[in-house]
């Protein structure tokens, strides 16, 4: 099936696929959201985060048994933050309260909301982190974002083994927390 | 099993039943384990929210290439704008000041922390890059500086440009450093605000009050790095 297929390589963190999947649906998308009072531009914009909901749930492998269509399950993301949109723009188009936003959530039965602020702690994690090296970011990245064991990070980066990764990991970690705590 | 490993577990969803239970007990009565399991959960936050801004930094290059550039730039024509309409009251405003400004600077200029080269021990030590951070970590600012310079003849960074503005204040070439923090825009946008930070300090050490509080100004309207500094140091200058 092609969806798995794509699905497959959104999860490897494909540019091709990514852009695939985003040119593929965004006119049917567009035409989808003219019925909502929305200039285009944001209408692109929420497309884009629907797109970058989608990625992140084929990341945390929930799309590994989808019953519909990628499409459809794109839409509903798509629907969700069109509601939500509008609900914070206080639009004079009705939505009967809270619980249609809630009920939409359901539908897409997965996470739909994007990481918009930071905590405190959390900035300074992330300044941090921006100024790991390019090795530390992938090694991070693979196990607390894509949530491989360190045996597949171990594969995915070629490490000679195990302990090797595992204490590139430990290093990584440190050097993260000295980061935060230098005075 | 240990405690980090019910931790590892955790994060690639492979902990069993029984570990579970361990792990939420874990949480609610130890909490050394809930710091620790805090620290990396806020982790999968960062990097998920880093993973975030780069899809959607692709996406809207598939939209329009030159768009993104254009936008962040019209951003910060909005944002001087606004910083330079907080400042014109202290033009006004503005009397002599009888604080002793060098005290100022003194008591609040420290180096910025060595956040973009990693020093780590054991590996080899023969680039400029890391020599450099070295003697800048060391305090050997004349060095560093030699460094800084050798650097930057191979070629132009922003980053490099900003850390030596700091190694020239502290050697006191003030005049050279406020010219490289005024011109310095190509800085990553995680630096912008300490680059503020320091500007507004270089500002005082000349004794020019009026430039300090508006660099102040700036650094508390971002919000991000030493807010509530600024907003003291600012009232010292009142």
């Amino acid at each position: 099936m092609v969806d798995k297929v794509l699905v497959e390589a959104l999860k490897k963190r494909n540019s091709e696929a990514l852009k695939s999947v985003y040119l593929d649906y965004k006119t049917a998308f567009i035409g989808f959201a003219k019925k909502y009072p929305l200039d285009e531009a944001t209408v692109i914009d929420i497309y884009q985060d629907a797109i970058i909901a989608l990625h992140d749930n084929a990341v945390n492998g929930k799309l590994d048994h989808l019953k519909s269509e990628l499409k459809t399950y794109l839409f509903s993301i798509g629907k969700y933050m069109i509601f939500k949109r509008l609900k914070q723009q206080k639009s004079m188009y009705s939505i009967d309260e809270d619980t249609t936003l809630e009920s939409l959530k359901i539908d897409t039965d997965y996470a739909v909301d994007l990481i918009e602020d930071l905590s405190e702690d959390q900035q300074k994690l992330q300044i941090a982190f921006k100024s790991l090296g390019e090795k530390c970011k992938a090694i991070l990245t693979l196990f607390y974002y894509r949530g491989f064991t360190i045996d597949e990070i171990t594969n995915e980066l070629n490490y000679s083994n195990k302990d090797v990764a595992k204490s590139q990991k430990s290093r990584c970690i440190k050097s993260l927390k000295d980061l935060i705590f230098k005075p | 099993m240990t405690k980090d490993q019910l931790i590892a577990h955790y994060f690639s969803k492979t902990l069993s039943p029984e570990a579970q239970k361990e792990f939420d007990h874990l949480l609610t009565t130890d909490t050394e384990f809930k710091k620790a399991f805090k620290f990396q959960e806020n982790l999968k936050t960062v990097i998920k929210k880093e993973t975030q801004t780069q899809l959607k930094e692709e996406l809207q290059s598939i939209e329009n290439p030159t768009k993104t550039s254009s936008k962040t730039y019209i951003k910060w024509l909005v944002a001087a704008s606004i910083i330079l309409l907080l400042a014109l009251p202290s033009f006004w405003y503005f009397g002599p000041s009888n604080l002793d400004n060098e005290a100022l600077f003194a008591t609040n200029f420290k180096p910025f922390e060595n956040v973009v080269h990693p020093i780590v021990r054991g590996e080899d030590y023969n680039d400029l890059k890391t020599k450099a951070f070295i003697s800048y970590e060391a305090k050997e600012y004349e060095e560093t500086l030699n460094y800084f310079n050798a650097l930057l003849e191979e070629s132009d960074n922003a980053t490099i440009s900003f850390y030596k503005a700091n190694v020239l204040l502290q050697l006191n070439k003030n005049d050279e450093a406020i010219k490289i923090l005024e011109q310095n825009n190509e800085l990553p946008q995680k630096l912008k605000t300490q680059q503020q930070w320091y500007l507004a300090l270089a500002y005082i050490k000349i004794n020019n009050t009026k430039k300090a509080k508006a660099s102040l100004n700036a650094v508390i309207n971002n919000g991000t790095y030493k807010t509530k500094a600024a907003e003291q140091l600012l009232e010292q200058l009142d």
